[in-house]
């Protein structure tokens, strides 16, 4: 009898679970800062992505594995590896009720080259030709370098989302209004305090966005952010400091962690004493112990990666293919001494006290310490860091770049010779050649065994030691559904977040 | 002779009050602290270990490990000293430079007057910690830079308080008879203003001493200190903060410590304006 009537209450429980309406309510999320500028073709800060990609939407967009997936564009087409053909959905209408042609999707890219205008992503789309309207549903972008598989993945980003040519050039300025296409529209703004997030009833997927109204209330301090997730204030937290998860291990609260694509390094001056030599900096690579590194700064959340992260699949080779990812102090002394300094050495690392740099420089002066190296930190402010680390005035320094899904976006700028973001002065002709070759190749396994090689050399070669991915970590309470952090740290699965009250 | 009856009254009206006694042997251990910090600390604080990280206070770490394992006791034995080195030497410049400016000002009058009081009245227009933020700032963090720092803020305080002290005197006889008797400005200066503005300048060091250390500590706290992996104290209590819900020894045992250090230099300050300063006799 008893077993009975249990079984009747789990399936009541279950039926009603199931029956339980989706729809609307209010999310309140608690993050640390607050978006600058508003104009998703110009906008370079991860703050107001954040909030932009619920706000517009681009021709694609990242599932939750970091797959490309349709989304104003219901498809597309690569049918030569210069050529990039689009189909746009014909039901898609902006938040002030004009619908999307394919009018505005040739305006936003033309916008996006525009010098003028500025726009970060233009870098991404340089090497394209000529962009063309092929039918009122079709637009086609054809390439300057047969590169098609590494560019189509920056049409999912917010700098590449689609904006009204009509509503622009009636002169408003995107910075402060906004007129997007996506789940969500912005209904208030009080900088410093909070943004409000309205449903868009004419969202192009019916049944999205499930919440009314999402509020973005700005709390910089860690501490009120998980005390307001505490006290019920917020529902959803962003989460900076792992160790704050210790204070929410409860069943109360829902802990998300997904590792990120960003990874730290500690980068070398190749071109400065002593790390113009290759073997020194690999013996460093092994006297780094990077488990170690992840233990005290992140608390365990992080994951080490090699040159690309783990998780970018197929294209990663995971850390234990390099057997300079083993550490051994032992074998870093005597490689250092086959180099010429067999008594360690001595040189700086420039950091700032953001993001944990500072806090990575202090394990690893530690762990350098056991070989014999002496360390200085030198820890500057932000804007001294950015001004510094971009004119390669530097022995080394700690930082976080941002990672990509394709090694192409990955490496190229930030490996081959002059590349923009090579501030370690790395030259290497077999590397250029490798990288300039993996853009070009479309033959899958080709491009695969371009980049293995690729990734072998930049081990041991070692411009840079790649360190670890940290996690990036949401709690939320217990009634909140449906929310999944992405590998590139986006909110865009908002729309399909649901409250269970 | 004259010397030996004034430390005698000196001494007997600063013991008459036992706080004064009790805050004497602080300071002793303060200053052995700071002498002797390897004899105290159980451990070498810049020592990382992987196997104690964020432990709670116990009998092996008095006050518990940091993230990297460090021994918070020891981090602190030595913050001490490093916030003493860096109070003291910034208080020497400022005392040096600010009585300097004080007394000439305040001894010649007139336009030189008016040129130092006014440019020491553009310092005082600032928040003393928002000038030593930008210097470090400006400069970089290191400790050699945050002894300046600090050292230029506190000038005004003893430039101001010396000008004052020093027109209060110049016009008693026993200056006036100096300068009869033909002593040079300067002579007159160091051997009669001085002296007798001397209880003056003893007040406002020690009184100004814990500021520095408050002020060294608020820039550790705010990430502008001395750099890592070295220990002040008000870098432990900055880089405890976040932590503290967690692992709140790591943020209350150094803030205590900064707590205690700063009150007993005010009690010692107060001490001695009570029988150094005439204004504060009875």
């Amino acid at each position: 009898m008893k077993k009975i009537i249990s079984m009747l209450l789990i399936v009541i429980i279950a039926l009603f679970g199931f029956s339980k309406q989706k729809e609307g309510g209010t999310l309140l999320i608690g993050i640390e800062t607050e978006p600058i500028g508003l104009d998703p073709t110009i906008v370079t800060a991860f703050s107001s992505f954040r909030i932009l990609e619920n706000v517009y939407d681009g021709l694609l967009k990242f599932d939750e594995n970091m797959n490309l997936v349709p989304n104003i564009a219901e498809k597309y087409e690569i049918p030569s590896p210069d050529t990039i053909i689009f189909t746009i959905r014909n039901d898609v209408y902006f938040h002030n009720g004009e619908k999307l042609t394919i009018e505005d999707v040739l305006y936003t890219f033309e916008r996006i080259m525009d010098e003028k205008v500025g726009s970060p992503a233009a870098a991404y789309y340089s090497e394209i030709e000529s962009v063309q309207i092929l039918d009122p549903n079709t637009v086609c972008f054809k390439l300057k370098v047969p590169m098609a598989s590494s560019i189509i993945i920056n049409f999912a980003s917010v700098n590449s989302a689609i904006v009204s040519k009509k509503f622009v050039q009636s002169g408003k300025n995107l910075q402060l209004e906004t007129n997007g296409t996506g789940p969500f529209l912005i209904s208030e703004f009080v900088p410093g305090d909070h943004i409000t997030l309205k449903k868009n009833p004419n969202y192009f997927i019916p049944e999205q966005p499930y919440l009314d109204q999402i509020i973005f209330k700005i709390i910089p301090e860690e501490i009120s952010r998980s005390t307001a997730l505490r006290n019920g204030d917020v529902d959803l937290i962003e989460v900076k400091e792992p160790l704050t998860l210790r204070s929410l291990e409860s069943p109360k609260y829902k802990i998300y962690r997904q590792p990120v694509l960003s990874y730290y390094l500690l980068g070398f001056n190749t071109k400065r004493k002593p790390f113009d030599n290759y073997l020194v900096r690999s013996a460093l690579s092994m006297a780094i112990n990077r488990e170690e590194i992840i233990n005290m700064v992140a608390f365990g959340e992080g994951t080490i990666t090699g040159p690309l992260n783990p998780t970018v699949k197929p294209w990663a080779l995971t850390p234990d293919n390099f057997e300079e990812y083993e550490y051994n102090p032992e074998k870093a002394k005597r490689i250092l001494a086959e180099a010429g300094y067999p008594n360690g050495f001595e040189f700086n690392i420039l950091t700032s006290s953001r993001y944990s740099f500072d806090k990575i420089a202090q394990v690893v002066q530690s762990q350098l310490s056991r070989i014999g190296i002496k360390v200085n930190i030198e820890l500057v402010e932000w804007g001294i860091f950015i001004s510094r680390w971009g004119k390669s005035d530097f022995d080394s320094f700690i930082s976080l770049n941002a990672g990509s899904i394709d090694p192409d976006v990955q490496f190229y700028r930030t490996f081959h010779s002059g590349g923009s973001t090579n501030v370690f002065l790395y030259s290497n002709d077999i590397v250029d050649k490798l990288l300039e070759e993996g853009r070009k190749e479309i033959d899958m396994l080709k491009r695969m065994q371009i980049y293995n090689q690729l990734q072998y050399i930049l081990v041991k070669e070692a411009p840079v030691l790649f360190l670890y991915s940290p996690n990036v970590l949401y709690a939320s309470q217990s009634f909140v559904n449906g929310f999944k952090p992405l590998a590139n740290e986006s909110l865009i699965f908002l729309r399909e977040t649901w409250i269970d009250k | 002779m004259k010397g030996s009856k004034y430390m005698k009254r000196f001494l007997k009206n600063f013991i008459k009050n036992p706080l004064n006694m009790i805050n004497l042997i602080i300071i002793c251990a303060l200053i052995f602290v700071s002498f002797f910090p390897s004899v105290i600390a159980p451990y070498n604080p810049l020592e990382m270990d992987s196997r104690s990280i964020l432990e709670p206070p116990s009998f092996t770490h008095f006050f518990g490990t940091d993230q990297f394992g460090r021994d918070v006791f020891s981090r602190s034995i030595y913050g001490i000293q490093n916030s003493m080195i860096i109070a003291l030497s910034s208080m020497i410049i400022s005392a040096l430079l600010g009585t300097l400016l004080g007394i000439l000002s305040g001894y010649y009058g007139g336009w030189i007057d008016q040129v130092i009081s006014r440019i020491i009245d553009a310092f005082f227009a600032f928040p003393s910690l928002v000038l030593a933020l930008f210097i470090v700032a400006l400069f970089g963090s290191s400790t050699f830079n945050l002894i300046i720092a600090i050292g230029i803020v506190y000038i005004p305080i003893f430039a101001r308080t010396l000008r004052g002290a020093t027109i209060s005197i110049k016009e008693l006889t026993f200056v006036k008879a100096s300068k009869v008797v033909g002593k040079n400005n300067f002579k007159i200066m160091w051997t009669v203003v001085f002296p007798n503005v001397s209880s003056i300048f003893i007040v406002t060091f020690t009184t100004n001493f814990s500021t520095a250390i408050l002020t060294e500590a608020s820039l550790g706290f705010l990430g502008l200190g001395v750099p890592p992996p070295e220990p002040t104290l008000g870098g432990l209590v900055g880089q405890g903060t976040n932590f503290i819900i967690a692992a709140p020894w790591l943020t209350l045992l150094p803030g205590l410590l900064i707590a205690v250090i700063v009150l007993s230099i005010n009690i010692l300050g107060d001490g001695l304006r009570d029988v150094l300063d005439p204004k504060f006799q009875k």
